[in-house]
């Protein structure tokens, strides 16, 4: 496992948000963790990390998911950041491809199935 | 309602269904819509609970099933705990407020009436939000006030507008006020969120019905419906105020036990 590999998550669950970093952290990544769209934006632009992929929920505060890829895109060095969409929603699959994310996985999950995905695209 | 989602209604409507008499197309429309929509919710709602306590179980059984100790120190595995209970309980929360929909519309939302002190009540209901919420409430409350009805039914209205208004103004504080008039006794909740528009102030006490898109705060929807109807069954009112992007207060007035 790269240690060095960093995974930014935007969940507005408090909870979900814990536990997908607690996760994570405890498989080697670095996890930074966001309630919104807006603050991930922010916290990109001011840090100017480019994580080596980002899960994000299809729902939270202040912006559209449509909205944040658009920001995360214009975002030096992070047009090609694989994204991979965490929701309950049914039309989960549609928004994923409309949002040109890499996967999605859909709620309720496991846990082998959500580190495999995670694994699966950051040991590209 | 947009035109794609009527063309579906329609499509999904059987002829008989329209015949009984009274019954308007447009109505019926808008009716299945709002339903889907609040199923679609529902789902929704439920599975974000459902994932985390997932999670979290296999998480114990993954480190249990290799007979390693846990990556977490018992500070964190006590967290967890919490939360997992947490989640329990919203999913209760969620499950009774369904049950309740079911009990209003079958007629079966039993009320136990007895004299109990309001202001008691408020006070206790505001101790069981967190610390955090806690210090965001401004109380104001007129002791030993009295009302005739059902506590927990009331504490219940108490609980879920002051909650909507924690949940609709993010992290600003929220006035909480319980003060008796001449021929009332009045519960308000004042907040600096969103603010609700003209058109959803209408609505927003229906079944199924949000002053706010989904997307922006979670919950079905179905609190101020409740409330609502508790509210009439205690022959009080409730009613709303708001201005958009300066906040709404929300405003229950109760009969004192004196002049029922």
């Amino acid at each position: 496992m790269n240690t060095t590999k960093t995974i930014l998550i935007i969940e507005d669950n408090p909870d979900s948000l814990n536990l997908y970093g607690e996760i994570l952290r405890s498989e080697g990544f670095n996890v930074i963790g966001t309630a919104h769209g807006k603050a991930a934006l922010k916290c990109l632009e001011e840090t100017q990390v480019v994580p080596d992929l980002i899960l994000m929920d299809l729902t939270f505060p202040f912006m559209t998911a449509e909205e944040f890829v658009s920001g995360l895109r214009s975002i030096q060095g992070c047009k090609k950041i694989p994204i991979i969409v965490i929701s309950g929603q049914i039309d989960v699959e549609n928004r994923t491809n409309a949002l040109k994310a890499n996967d999605f996985i859909e709620k309720p999950f496991d846990l082998e199935l959500f580190l495999s995905k995670v694994l699966g695209i950051v040991s590209m | 309602m947009r035109d794609a989602d009527k063309y579906w209604a329609m499509q999904n409507l059987k002829r008989s269904d329209l015949q009984t008499e009274g019954l308007n197309l447009e109505t019926l429309m808008e009716a299945l819509f709002y339903r889907d929509e609040f199923l679609s919710i529902a789902s929704h709602e439920l599975k974000t609970p459902l994932t985390t306590m997932r999670l979290h179980t296999q998480v114990f059984k993954r480190y249990s099933t290799k007979d390693q100790s846990l990556p977490y120190s018992k500070d964190n595995v006590d967290r967890l705990v919490n939360q997992i209970d947490a989640q329990t309980s919203r999913l209760i929360k969620l499950v009774e407020d369904m049950l309740d929909i079911s009990r209003i519309r079958s007629g079966q939302l039993c009320m136990t009436k007895d004299d109990f002190n309001v202001s008691d009540l408020l006070n206790d209901v505001v101790l069981k939000f967190s610390l955090n919420q806690i210090n965001r409430i401004s109380l104001k409350v007129d002791t030993n006030l009295f009302l005739w009805g059902d506590c927990e039914r009331v504490a219940q209205v108490f609980h879920n507008i002051i909650n909507n208004a924690l949940k609709f103004s993010k992290d600003l504080p929220i006035e909480v006020t319980l003060i008796k008039k001449k021929t009332k006794i009045s519960f308000s909740v004042k907040d600096q969120g969103h603010g609700i528009s003209q058109e959803n102030q209408k609505r927003i006490f229906h079944r199924f019905q949000r002053g706010i898109s989904a997307s922006e705060v979670s919950g079905l929807g179905l609190g101020l419906y409740i409330a609502r109807e508790i509210v009439e069954s205690h022959n009080g009112k409730i009613s709303v105020k708001s201005c958009l992007e300066k906040g709404s207060t929300f405003t229950v007035d109760f009969i004192p036990k004196e002049l029922l």
